[in-house]
């Protein structure tokens, strides 16, 4: 299986280590540490827009790397420690595999959930302070905190301006067009003074012979017509 | 009424109990020992295999929790979509603190080779993993821990119902 390892921001330094040394089917020995340093310093050098903080870690990993193949150019004596170094690095690099073996394991788990019951605590019934109530008063109780709870309405409402002069234009203007019903011209009217008003206006345009009111019979609608035709 | 056993009488007991609880409270509410109630919860164990729910421990503390078989099911009726949100960083924290844990911070650290302060911080407050405890190393920095919603976001019911690591295969 060959997976590539996107060297994005997420991706420690153990973790291009890793992919370098898989990459090269090699262990971090001796022999080919000097050709995974390289090759993980230009991998460092791509990076390029990492922050200065995740940065200094991936040359944490490089100055150690720059170390144990310094090792190799001492003489014999040194060559102990270099041991020593690369057991360590290739110890910490197998767990560090092992361990994203395992993340990789949980990832694939995480369809698998367990729910627990998330129900709530009901109010005890027997811990309600209500007094004995019978329905009817129950449902009075109730009214009446509905009423409570309505919102309460603005007590003066600016009154429509309704002038004798301008309803009486109307009302001629209306005549102009033909006749119609009294009921029409009062459904018209937005409040009981409007009404008297047009009212009013009528009576004076009867008076001065202007229009004239017929009803056929008893209750029949009164209708309303120009005398002038 | 026949009294029902010990183990159907805890069941009852978890059923309604809205948190974790320890075998102590467990057996304070049934009247039990703590031999009987530790017999009575692995009884119940059993008998839950096989049904929809499943009785969950981590660190002496049970819970009753949907089957991990059931998570479809379940998924389909909260109307949850089965999208991880967890990022692969997100995935190897957690990884390590599983498999290795109780670690502290400079463990993790040392783990991942990376600073790891803001992903703790994330899977702290999305309760994934705890505090459990000081270690007694000098300035006794936190421990951390896996935590009971940490199993149950991988359909685990307990910390040996961890699956092994997986054997690095070698690319070779």
């Amino acid at each position: 299986m060959t997976h590539t390892v996107a060297v994005g921001e997420f991706e420690g330094p153990l973790g291009i280590l890793l992919d370098l040394v898989e990459r090269g089917r090699v262990e971090v020995t001796a022999i080919s540490v000097a050709q995974i340093t390289e090759n993980y310093l230009s991998r460092v050098k791509q990076l390029g827009s990492t922050s200065p903080e995740s940065l200094s870690e991936f040359l944490q990993l490089g100055a150690r790397l720059l170390y144990i193949k310094s090792l190799a150019l001492l003489p014999q004596p040194a060559s102990e420690e270099q041991t020593e170094e690369l057991r360590q690095l290739n110890l910490e690099l197998e767990e560090y595999k092992r361990l994203q073996a395992a993340a990789r394991q949980l990832a694939r788990r995480e369809s698998l959930r367990s729910w627990h019951r998330t129900a709530t605590d009901t109010l005890p019934l027997h811990e309600l302070p209500l007094p004995e109530l019978d329905l009817p008063q129950l449902a009075e109780a109730f009214t009446r905190a509905l009423k409570r709870l309505e919102p309460e309405r603005p007590v003066s409402v600016i009154q429509r301006h309704v002038s004798l002069e301008a309803v009486s234009r109307r009302l001629r203007d209306r005549l102009g067009q033909g006749a119609f019903e009294l009921q029409v011209l009062l459904d018209d009217c937005h409040n009981r003074l409007e009404a008297i008003v047009t009212f009013l206006a009528l009576l004076e345009l009867i008076r001065e012979g202007t229009a004239r009111v017929t009803q056929a019979n008893q209750f029949a609608s009164i209708n309303v017509e120009p005398t002038s035709v | 009424m026949s009294e029902l056993n010990l183990a159907a009488r805890l069941q009852a007991v978890l059923f309604v109990a809205t948190e974790p609880l320890g075998a102590e409270r467990l057996s304070e509410a049934a009247g039990a020992s703590p031999e009987d109630t530790a017999a009575a919860l692995d009884e119940l164990e059993t008998a839950l295999a096989g049904s929809g729910l499943r009785l969950s421990e981590l660190n002496g503390q049970y819970r009753l929790v949907t089957a991990p078989e059931a998570a479809g099911t379940v998924r389909r009726f909260l109307r949850e979509d089965a999208n991880s949100d967890l990022s692969r960083p997100a995935l190897e924290t957690l990884a390590i603190v599983a498999y290795r844990g109780p670690l502290t911070k400079s463990a993790i650290e040392a783990l991942r080779g990376v600073a790891s302060d803001t992903m703790l911080r994330n899977l702290l407050s999305r309760g994934l993993i705890t505090e459990a405890g000081k270690a007694s190393e000098p300035g006794h920095p936190a421990l951390y821990s896996i935590s009971q919603t940490f199993l149950q976001h991988f359909g685990l019911t307990s910390l040996h119902d961890l699956p092994p690591i997986p054997e690095a295969t070698s690319e070779a």
